[in-house]
């Protein structure tokens, strides 16, 4: 993807939190990458890699400790507070528990109207009749806005704060693990809902799971992260296709497959994920990694491109 | 084929009593375990499977539950049911083990993983404490854990999620069960500590000869482990066959959704199908079918009587009414 055609473009973004005794946890450790207009890029790990944390280091929610994150030209990480505060209703985010991220004393209405009352559009009666509409979009009806959050199923609430992220319409929004509390059955519904909404207001969404068939599902583009580190990024047809990482390799093979019919080669890891306060030298996979070489631990592995645009941070990619 | 038999469960009903009234958690579901197989029970959230595994072992009282007169749970044409709480302490972690889906709370924290092995084996197998230290040193080495020797003296909160889940199947497995029920093993795991958990169940399976009873809301997680599988419902039993005619020929309105609304690895849809509308409250009691109000074959019929679990030529059971002429027409032969 070339800059010109970047909605938001981060650049060499670290978060370290301070530990006990001086120790330092590099939860996000020098990542880049861009985000298309109307594109959805996929963020997948396991739990403890940084995909979080990366989430809301994007959005100034939490301090970066160095880098910058561009959008329209400005780096939002450098912004002072009330002026930030004003660009995020083009900058959204849905977290995963939708019984937490609702208010349980305001009423549905309320709830949605919220960033429309915080950042003064519209009219009281605009603001209401936007309100209305939106979670009728979602798939609400209007003698449902008066009720309370625990009125409503697990489904439906997501479906809720997907409508307060939108309302105020984003070019971007964050969405942290959105469909890991629901049930299939309703995960499906709450996945062709935010499908919709992308091809008829054209957000672009940043859609951080550690579920990959979800993320293919939904991906134009995916980028793996491990230990802090974006190890590989591509189309997604190329990473499902194709995958460079031997860690991306072994994350696709771990998958149950729900098919009696299909028999894979399994690579199994070895071992555990390394702490992030004390991650290897060197490459950070090398301690599970299948292919690992001298080099491997001597030296870090840095993003390589092919011409198609698929990155990946490996000594002995296309070796 | 009778003495294959090692679990049968017939008419099982579990209820709670609640504030807001009666809710039928399980709602008469039977069926058979034998030797060596691996049974999946499938559904969704507030289906009723975790109830019923807590209504085998007779752990649910402690929850406010009720086993209903009429249901039976026999191992090994032994009714669990009638057993006092010290008969069944005797059945729980010697012939019927458990593994609960959450790691980080199913061990104490305030002992060693010695203790909490040690005691289990003192328990059951009525061996010495040396003898029962040497059984844990060779179960944790078969799980996979390495230096079991120096890991024994360690206390849970110096493990890994995945070390815990060994230690648990470490435990669950020294005493010899012939049944083992694992509730939601993998869920709290990441995909590829998951893989490490499955890879291990599977190989111990052939070693111990148990049957399990594996409890999941993950379709692949059983299309890997399961012999046959079992789809319930709002507390019933929707269908039930081999894993082969589940996945491939999945009968019930409601599997054939639940398998066409997950998003697939090996190809890509545009769009997903999705089941509309909610699973029923189970407060108000349902009329018919419980699946009926977000099926898309549902007649009139369906609200009228609830569906038996018919048997079909193939030896499947499906709870539907598509399939009541195919049933009888079995029924004939």
């Amino acid at each position: 993807m070339n800059d010109s055609n970047a909605l938001l473009t981060v650049q060499n973004v670290k978060k370290y939190f301070k530990g006990t005794k001086g120790c330092q946890v590099k939860a996000v450790d020098d990542v880049s990458f861009a985000v298309a207009k109307g594109e959805t890029l996929g963020l997948v790990g396991e739990s403890g890699c940084g995909k979080s944390t990366l989430g809301r280091t994007v959005l100034n929610l939490v301090n970066a400790t160095e880098g910058g994150v561009i959008y329209e030209g400005r780096d939002i990480l450098k912004l002072p507070q009330t002026e930030m505060r004003m660009l995020r209703k083009k900058l959204q985010m849905v977290f995963q528990n939708p019984y937490s991220s609702l208010n349980p004393r305001m009423t549905v209405l309320e709830a949605v109207r919220a960033p429309l009352d915080i950042f003064g559009i519209g009219t009281k009666e605009e603001r209401f009749e936007r309100s209305r509409d939106i979670l009728k979009y979602v798939g609400l009806d209007e003698y449902q806005m008066y009720r309370y959050p625990h009125e409503f199923s697990g489904g439906q609430r997501q479906r809720i704060v997907i409508a307060r992220a939108i309302i105020s319409e984003p070019d971007f929004v964050v969405c942290d693990e959105p469909v890991s509390a629901l049930d299939v059955s309703v995960r499906a519904q709450v996945l062709n809902l935010m499908q919709d909404i992308q091809k008829e207001r054209g957000v672009a969404y940043l859609f951080i799971s550690h579920d990959l068939s979800v993320v293919k599902h939904i991906s134009d583009r995916i980028a793996v992260m491990y230990l802090g580190k974006i190890v590989e990024i591509s189309p997604r047809e190329t990473l499902y296709d194709q995958p460079g990482h031997p860690y991306t390799q072994a994350l696709l093979s771990a998958i149950p497959i729900p098919d009696t019919d299909i028999v894979r080669e399994r690579i199994i890891l070895k071992g555990d994920l390394p702490s992030p306060m004390n991650p290897p030298a060197g490459c950070r996979f090398h301690t599970r990694c299948r292919f690992a070489v001298e080099e491997c631990r001597m030296k870090e592995p840095k993003m390589r491109f092919d011409e198609s645009g698929h990155g990946v941070a490996c000594h002995r990619w296309k070796e | 084929m009778e003495d294959n038999v090692l679990l049968q469960v017939s008419h099982l009903r579990t209820q709670f009593e609640t504030k807001e009234g009666i809710i039928p958690a399980v709602d008469d579901i039977s069926f058979t375990v034998e030797r060596g197989q691996v049974l999946g029970i499938v559904g969704e959230s507030g289906c009723g499977k975790s109830v019923t595994s807590m209504s085998i072992l007779k752990l649910i009282e402690k929850y406010n539950g009720r086993i209903l007169a009429g249901s039976s749970v026999k191992l090994e044409g032994r009714e669990l049911l009638g057993l006092s709480e010290a008969e069944m302490c005797n059945i729980r972690g010697r012939e019927i083990a458990m593994i609960f889906q959450d790691p980080m709370t199913s061990l104490n924290p305030v002992f060693t993983i010695e203790r909490q092995m040690v005691e289990t084996i003192v328990r059951h197998k009525k061996i010495g404490r040396k003898a029962a230290h040497s059984t844990a040193v060779e179960w944790l080495a078969k799980v996979g854990i390495p230096e079991p020797e120096k890991r024994i003296k360690e206390y849970p909160h110096q493990l890994s999620g995945g070390m815990r889940q060994r230690v648990i199947i470490a435990i669950a497995l020294s005493c010899d069960p012939k049944l083992l029920i694992a509730d939601e093993p993998t869920t709290a795991l990441d995909v590829t500590i998951q893989a490490q958990i499955l890879d291990l169940l599977r190989k111990l399976k052939d070693e111990v000869n148990a049957a399990i009873i594996l409890i999941t809301h993950d379709m692949g997680v059983v299309a890997e482990m399961a012999d046959h599988i079992l789809v319930m419902y709002a507390g019933r039993a929707l269908e039930y066959g081999t894993k082969q005619q589940i996945f491939r020929n999945p009968r019930h309105p409601y599997t054939k959704g639940l398998l066409a609304s997950i998003p697939r690895m090996d190809r890509q849809e545009e769009r997903l199908f999705s089941i509309e509308g909610n699973v029923p409250n189970l407060l108000k009691p349902v009329e018919g079918c419980v699946f009926r109000e977000r099926c898309g074959y549902a007649r009139e019929a369906c609200g009228s009587c609830r569906p038996e679990l018919l048997s079909l030529p193939d030896e499947s059971r499906v709870s539907c009414l598509l399939y009541e002429k195919e049933a009888k027409e079995s029924a004939h032969e």
